[in-house]
């Protein structure tokens, strides 16, 4: 944290976190239009129950307000790792399945895409002022695919959007933990975002 | 590299071996006049080549080019590195600039490459003084990139997700060559693909861009001499938006009148941006627009109540957002929407003023009470009517007159008083508060002072200076003064606490204006004080008539009218005479504008003046029109003065004169009358062959003193009876002859009567007789004159008649001398007659001349031309004719009795202007020949042709008797009186005086 205490630094701090919650707002927000256009373009019932998919890191989270600031960084710095390699792959197989990558629906994935590299990008300067630098990606990377049947992909794509969703309001909350003076630190108080 | 062979001595003979990559370069070959082949193995060689190929030069670097001989060419050719020439184009370049460096490399040195073009060429001399081309480059001179300056981006917003980036930048200077721009972004863990511009080399859109994390953008420029790039410009495309205004705007009346709410949608996420707005608005009709303040819109909302508008007005709003950190650009301003703040009660009551007119009753008023609409923002809705409240003063106990008016003003006839006059409007909503003007009896209280105008910055100022009563308020009366119209009174209202105004309406220029101003106070009015005025003030639009009203010897009375009030077009400051005689200076008396007459004085006698009258306002003068007159010759008094005594004597030698006449008079008598032989004792002599019965006077003498005048008579056969009717001096009278013929187109009829029982009678006077009348005209009578010839021997009377035209003359002649005795009378019977076509009456003319056996037949208007030749005979007669070529009108033809001896006679005057024809008729022995003339005038003859006539006339009346015949039409000519109303006619009347021609028909 001894980075963290020089007022530049504070100041990076503050403007990552603050850019990062409107990032992630504004990907929460694509991320639900992204669901609407996926579930017409996949037809399936946006109703659907989708289990627990393989490889996809859950939202949700035990003492989540008992978690350090750092500890919330790697969690949300591997989802999103693990989102970037995910959508990568639903790009490629949107682009397989429909033959044209110019569609409403993989242009939507390729903005989420880029969203969520961004969101990466964020979570790693945020860890890099830590004092701690963002952990290799070897051995985050996608998971092998097992071999899905073209229905069970869809479900799967909903099943990741779904999280990714879920994940955007996480993270911001995350970032607001982590935008707020930690106790003793010598930085500036900076404003609390408002929920 | 594209090279084409040459460097063999023979000349006509090409060779082609063509590249199919660089046609530039072959394209310079096409120059060469000599070219060989060697043919080794199937191959062209070329003799040397330039090192570097088709370079691309730097502006103004330094360049040097190597052109390499083949060794096989120099065994070939004997040529030489020492034998190049190096060209540019067509020009050598100087030798100073090679350098030999062995026996086959010649290289050149160019200091600065902007003397350098394309091509240039090694050449070199071969066999002498051959030039040879060996090889020729392109070189190409540009400039390296500059590095792109001034980037900058901004995101404009399309739609609602859709958020392009155009970035812009300044290029630099121009290359002269291919310089390829390209916008670079990139993440700081990711790279996108570059931006390449379209059509343009300063700027690039991206065609998405995502928001909340640092993109680095920068320009990269690279051509054939080198790459340049912009300073990178680090930012989040979120800080440049530029969004959509908001959408869907509208607004709504609350219910306060002076609120409207506005409600719009924005078009940019929430979650993206959080917006500030601002909110514009303006009264319809209103170009300013006002805002509501920022503070108040600074936070995210989709509504908004403007509150502090006037009621019942409609206005115009429009809104626009930004983020609300005010980093990035505003929005466009949307679209325009209207709405309208409901009604409130009026604000005020209307202003109100009267016109009294007392003129029809002494007792009693007739008031025009007049009100102004209320202005809209006075108004706050639609006035539907007006309460007016009249309360005589004088008389408490008469209750108030009420009268609901829909108009602005009431006329009401009312006694002599004072009264109180409340108006009241009202809209749907309520009243406004009362207006009141008391109407004092009479204005006694105090006026005014000192009103004056003043045009200031294109209106009527106003200023009085205030009486020293408390006044509530002033009203100001103004008027157009014209000629034209009537004064049509406006009037406006000002407060009491001022003593100035501008007139409210539309005051126009050069125009003058009564304007009044009355004081009013809390219990009685005082009277107004008025002024007249003009806005602007221009010449005169014309100046004053100047007239004499009495002209002297040495001065002149000058009176004129004032201008009218239209034509003055400002105040008249003064007049200015000007006079002048005709060669002298002009003088300018100055004269008083109120006054209308002036006296010039010490004027020259019997001098022609000129003058002319200038009337000047502030802005210039204009001259009216030049009157000229003449002073008198002599003063009042001086013609009395000479008048007089001439007369006094003249009556003098008047007097003196008969006093000697008388004294003389033996003498005097035997001067002036002598004595005349009398001529009731003459013979009358006989012409043999014309049966002429003329009475002679006996033993005249032709004398210089007394000449005789013999008169012949004819009188109409209709009427014997009338011979009583001619003085006795005429003597007796015989009749001739007559003959009727009326001619009327086709119809017609002839009348053939007794033509005559009986020769006219001459009859001549000798001097001492008294004078007789030369012609005796009647109506219905055809009458001759005879003239008397000094010295010269009788001749026979002609004479003619015809009723239809009645022109017809007779000519006699004098007596023969009184040594011959008289005899039978002569006849020459004559027809006239104008018969406009001969074509179908020949039979009858042939009938009617067997029966009556005339000598002379005149004819006008026989419409003959050639195709009558065969039907114009007539047995016994021969016949003269005029035709006129190519027209109908105004032929003319004389029959004469084969007896007699006729010649045609040509008088050589203008016979080609008039319609006549003139025969000579050879007398018998011892008589003068007859002239008789036909001759037809038209009405339309001009004074040309009238005068030839005359002057025919005139030529053959020379003769001893003339007959003429003749259409002349002069209708207006009385014959009885001598008389003529137009001015041909009187001369035709001269002529016939002059030739002492008789009027021989009726």
């Amino acid at each position: 944290m001894a980075a963290a205490d020089s007022p530049s630094a504070a100041l990076r701090r503050r403007d990552l976190c603050s850019r990062g919650i409107r990032l992630a707002g504004k990907m929460r927000s694509d991320v639900v239009d992204l669901l609407d256009t996926y579930v017409e373009w996949q037809g399936l019932d946006a109703s659907a129950s989708v289990a627990a998919v393989e490889g996809v890191p859950a939202a949700a989270a035990e003492r989540w307000d008992e978690q350090t600031g750092t500890q919330r960084l790697l969690e949300n710095l591997a989802a999103y790792r693990a989102f970037r390699a995910l959508l990568a792959q639903m790009l490629e197989e949107q682009r397989e399945q429909l033959g044209e990558a110019d569609t409403v629906l993989g242009r939507a994935l390729a903005a989420v895409l880029l969203q969520v590299s961004a969101f990466a990008y964020h979570l790693e300067e945020l860890l890099r002022l830590e004092s701690r630098g963002p952990p290799s990606e070897e051995g985050a990377g996608p998971p092998p695919l097992p071999h899905l049947s073209l229905f069970e992909r869809k479900l799967r794509g909903l099943g990741v959007l779904r999280e990714l969703a879920q994940w955007a309001v996480r993270s911001a909350r995350d970032l607001r933990q982590l935008a707020k003076p930690s106790p003793g630190s010598s930085s500036a108080p900076s404003p609390a975002e408002s929920p | 590299m594209g090279r084409r062979g040459a460097a063999a001595p023979a000349p006509g003979i090409l060779c082609s071996m063509f590249s199919m990559w660089n046609w530039v370069a072959h394209g310079l070959y096409l120059l060469l006049s000599i070219c060989s082949l060697e043919v080794s193995g199937g191959l062209v060689q070329s003799c040397g080549h330039i090192i570097p190929e088709s370079p691309v030069l730097a502006l103004g670097s330094n360049f040097t080019a190597l052109c390499i001989l083949n060794e096989s060419c120099l065994d070939f050719g004997n040529i030489y590195a020492n034998q190049i020439i190096w060209k540019i184009k067509n020009r050598v370049i100087p030798k100073e600039q090679y350098r030999e460096i062995n026996r086959t490399v010649s290289s050149v040195t160019f200091n600065d490459t902007s003397s350098l073009a394309t091509p240039l060429t090694c050449n070199i001399l071969a066999d002498g003084q051959i030039e040879q081309n060996i090889y020729g480059i392109t070189v190409t001179i540009g400039l390296p990139p500059e590095k792109p300056k001034n980037l900058s981006c901004i995101v404009y917003q399309v739609s609602k997700l859709t958020y392009p980036m155009t970035c812009t930048w300044n290029p630099g200077r121009h290359t002269f060559l291919d310089t390829h721009f390209r916008l670079k972004y990139r993440w700081p863990q990711e790279n996108f693909p570059d931006c390449i511009p379209k059509d343009v080399n300063n700027s690039c859109t991206i065609s998405d861009v995502q928001f909340f994390v640092n993109l680095e953008v920068w320009v990269e420029a690279v051509n054939a001499l080198g790459k340049a790039e912009s300073d990178p410009l680090v930012l989040d495309p979120i800080e440049i938006v530029k969004p959509l205004s908001p959408h869907n705007l509208t607004v709504n009346s609350g219910i306060l009148p002076t609120v409207l709410k506005l409600s719009w949608e924005n078009r940019i996420s929430a979650a993206l941006m959080k917006l500030k707005f601002n909110i514009r608005y303006r009264i319809m009709g209103n170009t300013n627009w006002m805002q509501v303040p920022p503070e108040d819109t600074a936070s995210p909302r989709t509504s908004f109540s403007v509150q502090g508008l006037r009621p019942y007005t409609e206005y115009v709003f429009s809104i626009r957002c930004m983020k609300e950190d005010g980093v990035g650009y505003w929005s466009d301003w949307s679209e325009e929407k209207t709405g309208v703040t409901t009604e409130d009660k009026p604000s005020k009551g209307p202003p109100i003023w009267r016109i009294i007119d007392a003129s029809h009753s002494p007792a009693s008023w007739t008031l025009h009470l007049m009100w102004k609409a209320l202005e809209p923002f006075e108004a706050n809705g639609v006035i539907l009517w007006y309460e007016v409240t009249v309360r005589a003063k004088s008389s408490f106990s008469s209750p108030p007159e009420k009268y609901s008016v829909n108009t602005t003003n009431l006329t009401l006839k009312l006694p002599n008083g004072t009264y109180e006059v409340t108006v009241i409007a009202h809209n749907r909503v309520g009243a406004s508060p009362p207006s009141v003007l008391l109407i004092p009896a009479s204005n006694l209280k105090a006026p005014v002072k000192n009103v004056r105008t003043l045009p200031k910055d294109g209106k009527l100022w106003v200023g009085w200076t205030a009486p020293n009563s408390y006044v509530l308020k002033y009203v100001i009366e103004w008027c157009l003064v014209s000629n034209s119209s009537d004064c049509i009174t406006e009037w406006q209202n000002e407060p009491g606490n001022v003593q100035g105004t501008y007139l409210k309406g539309d005051i126009k220029p050069f125009k003058c204006y009564l304007i009044t101003v009355y004081p009013l106070y809390a219990d009685g009015q005082g009277s107004g004080q008025s002024v007249k005025a003009y806005l602007q003030q221009d010449r005169p639009s014309k100046g004053p008539t100047v007239q004499t009203k009495k002209v002297g010897k040495a001065e002149a009375v000058l009176t004129w009218n004032h201008l009218t009030v239209d034509e003055q077009n400002g105040f008249i400051r003064s007049y200015t005479i000007f006079y002048k005689t005709v060669d002298g200076n002009e003088t300018a008396v100055t004269v008083d504008p109120s006054k209308t007459e002036y006296t010039l004085s010490s004027l020259t006698s019997d001098t022609l003046y000129t003058v002319r009258m200038m009337a000047y306002t502030d802005e210039g003068g204009r001259s009216g029109p030049d009157f000229t007159f003449t002073t008198q010759k002599f003063g009042k008094g001086e013609i009395e003065a000479i008048v007089v005594p001439v007369c006094l004597a003249f009556l003098l030698i008047v007097l003196l004169g008969v006093l000697f006449c008388f004294n003389k008079r033996d003498l005097i008598k035997k001067h002036i009358w002598p004595i005349v032989p009398d001529p009731s004792k003459s013979n009358i002599a006989q012409w043999s062959k014309f049966q002429l019965s003329i009475t002679l006077v006996p033993k005249i003498r032709c004398t210089q003193k007394a000449a005789l005048q013999m008169l012949a008579k004819w009188v109409s056969p209709f009427s014997k009876g009338e011979e009583g009717l001619c003085p006795g001096a005429c003597g007796i009278h015989r009749q001739s002859f007559k003959l009727g013929s009326k001619w009327e187109g086709d119809n017609i009829r002839l009348a053939c009567d007794k033509l005559w029982d009986d020769m006219p009678r001459l009859e001549g006077q000798g001097a001492g007789e008294g004078p007789q009348p030369t012609a005796q005209r009647r109506a219905g009578q055809t009458a001759a004159r005879l003239k008397s010839y000094r010295h010269e021997p009788g001749a026979p009377e002609v004479i003619g008649a015809n009723r239809e035209t009645p022109v017809k003359y007779l000519k006699g002649i004098p007596a023969t001398p009184a040594t011959k005795s008289a005899s039978s009378g002569a006849q020459l019977k004559c027809l006239y007659a104008n018969t406009r076509s001969m074509g179908n009456k020949q039979e009858a003319l042939e009938t009617c001349t067997c029966l009556q056996g005339y000598d002379l037949i005149g004819i006008t208007e026989t419409w003959w031309d050639g195709s009558y030749d065969w039907s114009v005979g007539m047995e016994g007669y021969r016949v003269f004719r005029k035709d006129r070529q190519g027209r109908r009108g105004g032929s003319v033809a004389l029959y004469h009795n084969d007896q007699l001896e006729c010649m045609e006679l040509h008088l050589g005057m203008d016979e080609k202007l008039t319609k006549s024809l003139w025969v000579r008729i050879k007398g018998s022995t011892g008589t003068g020949d007859i002239i008789a003339g036909i001759c037809y005038r038209p009405p339309d003859q001009r004074d040309r042709a009238d005068e030839a006539l005359y002057r025919q006339i005139g030529a053959a009346s020379c003769s001893q008797a003339l007959v003429l015949m003749g259409n002349f039409n002069h209708p207006d000519i009385c014959w009885r009186d001598n008389t003529a109303g137009h001015k041909q006619s009187r001369r035709f009347l001269e002529c016939v005086d002059d030739n002492f021609l008789l009027q021989g028909s009726q």
